[in-house]
């Protein structure tokens, strides 16, 4: 593209590796950022910058974190006994939101993707067992509720079983506010096949 | 644009965008296609829980020629391999046949008889009464004969006997010895007589009959051993199955945590 600068050219392409965002959105977002002051910019990139140099994985649950160990992992007043085991940092901020759970996460760093070439060896399997060792009760795996994911959730049952723990799953099924008429049948016959007594 | 009705079977899903799935299926009418789910990854979608790997559906999409990736728009679940999915060796196992579906560039154009095969060894995997292992072979087998690479199993090439205490197969010329041929021969696979009557059981037996398949728990080591031996040197595509390494890498994991507990 001959009308436009190097400089503009290269912002694009940059922004445009960016998920969600094509060439035409990384280009509003350029000649956006072009008529910013020269300091919102700095202080953009300061922060862009500052994100990678302060942010690491938590030694001991691999959350994000800027000191490791982490503020959930060195909290007193978390249940120490109990991990909820997730795929990535955002599963983590997703349960964090809902307020109802209390004990420490370990993330995963994804799940289990044989098409993919993803197995234990790329996952933080070995760190969870070596975690276990260490007085826990209960571990909650709230994997995704996909083949993968069903799939991670199932071998880790299947490694834990001699550790005598308590494993449970995150429950599935209708979604709160749904209509049952609007259910896919698969999510309504897993929801029938896993119905709780009342 | 057309609308597409067809019968397909999932071979691969990935995240695409924020809330939308990318479909790899092998369709009976159509081979390898892509498709895009939009907003599959929704809680409020009406097609996330019916868009599984290994899931038997039939789809309608919109088909523009000039597309790489057609759009999906409706979907109903034939078959879906529910205990097949919760056994997470299996499902691996079930996700190499797929894998070798997707990288074979035979495949990736119409054929019934291949789509038939994937579809009854999906069936097969989720009765879990069968050897996940005896099916991922006769599934193996049964595909290098639909494929045009069957070998040749029945008689040693040079003294036409079928009688012999141990066979050897030569790999790259894909011929059978007997031991007294053998010995002439500097390369090969081994085979004890159990493994090579299995494998003719296996390259043979059709699907609806694989829960009879009998093999001895010897042979399954040369069975293996052959297998991957004439797939990496006459199939190309399958060099360093992902999926086959996953299995390996779960076994291994599986071997040390119970070794480190009973210690």
């Amino acid at each position: 593209m001959q009308s436009t600068t190097q400089a503009v050219q290269i912002a694009i392409e940059e922004l445009a590796k960016l998920p969600g965002i094509g060439r035409k959105t990384a280009q509003r977002l350029v000649f956006f950022l072009l008529k910013r002051s020269e300091g919102q910019i700095e202080a953009l990139s300061r922060s862009l910058i500052n994100l990678k140099k302060t942010v690491h994985f938590c030694e001991i649950c691999f959350n994000i974190t800027e000191t490791s160990p982490c503020a959930i992992c060195t909290s007193h007043n978390r249940n120490h006994k109990q991990i909820c085991v997730v795929e990535e940092p955002n599963d983590v901020y997703a349960i964090e939101r809902t307020n109802e759970y209390r004990g420490l996460y370990h993330v995963l760093g994804g799940c289990l993707s044989p098409l993919d070439g993803v197995g234990p060896d790329q996952l933080k399997i070995r760190e969870l067992l070596q975690r276990l060792e260490k007085g826990v009760e209960e571990v909650i795996l709230a994997t995704n509720a996909n083949a993968e994911g069903e799939a991670t959730a199932i071998y880790l049952n299947k490694l834990m079983q001699s550790f005598g723990l308590q494993i449970t799953r995150i429950a599935r099924g209708i979604p709160m506010g749904g209509d049952l008429e609007y259910a896919d049948e698969m999510t309504l016959s897993r929801a029938l096949s896993e119905r709780v007594k009342m | 644009m057309a609308i597409v009705k067809s019968e397909a079977i999932i071979l691969h899903t990935a995240k695409m965008g924020e809330t939308s799935k990318r479909l790899k299926l092998y369709s009976r009418r159509n081979g390898v296609l892509t498709l895009i789910a939009k907003g599959a990854r929704s809680p409020k979608s009406r097609l996330g829980g019916m868009l599984e790997t290994l899931y038997v559906v039939e789809v309608v999409f919109y088909e523009k020629e000039s597309r790489d990736m057609q759009l999906l728009s409706q979907v109903s679940v034939l078959f879906a391999p529910k205990r097949l999915l919760k056994d997470a060796e299996r499902t691996v196992m079930a996700m190499a046949c797929a894998e070798m579906i997707e990288r074979f560039e035979t495949a990736q154009n119409p054929n019934a008889v291949i789509y038939s095969l994937l579809h009854a060894t999906i069936r097969a995997f989720d009765r879990l009464e069968i050897d996940g292992r005896l099916i991922l072979f006769a599934f193996q087998m049964q595909l290098l004969q639909h494929l045009g690479f069957a070998p040749e199993m029945n008689r040693c090439v040079a003294c036409q006997t079928s009688e012999s205490e141990e066979w050897k197969f030569h790999i790259e010329e894909a011929k059978l010895y007997c031991k007294k041929c053998a010995q002439a021969v500097h390369s090969g696979v081994f085979l004890q007589p159990a493994a090579r009557a299995a494998l003719q059981c296996l390259a043979t037996v059709p699907a609806a009959r694989w829960h009879t398949l009998q093999v001895p728990p010897a042979a399954f080591m040369d069975i293996f051993a052959f297998l991957s031996a004439f797939y990496t040197f006459h199939l190309e595509e399958t060099r360093g199955l992902r999926a086959l390494e996953v299995l390996k890498q779960m076994k291994a994991l599986e071997k040390n945590t119970f070794i480190k507990r009973n210690k």
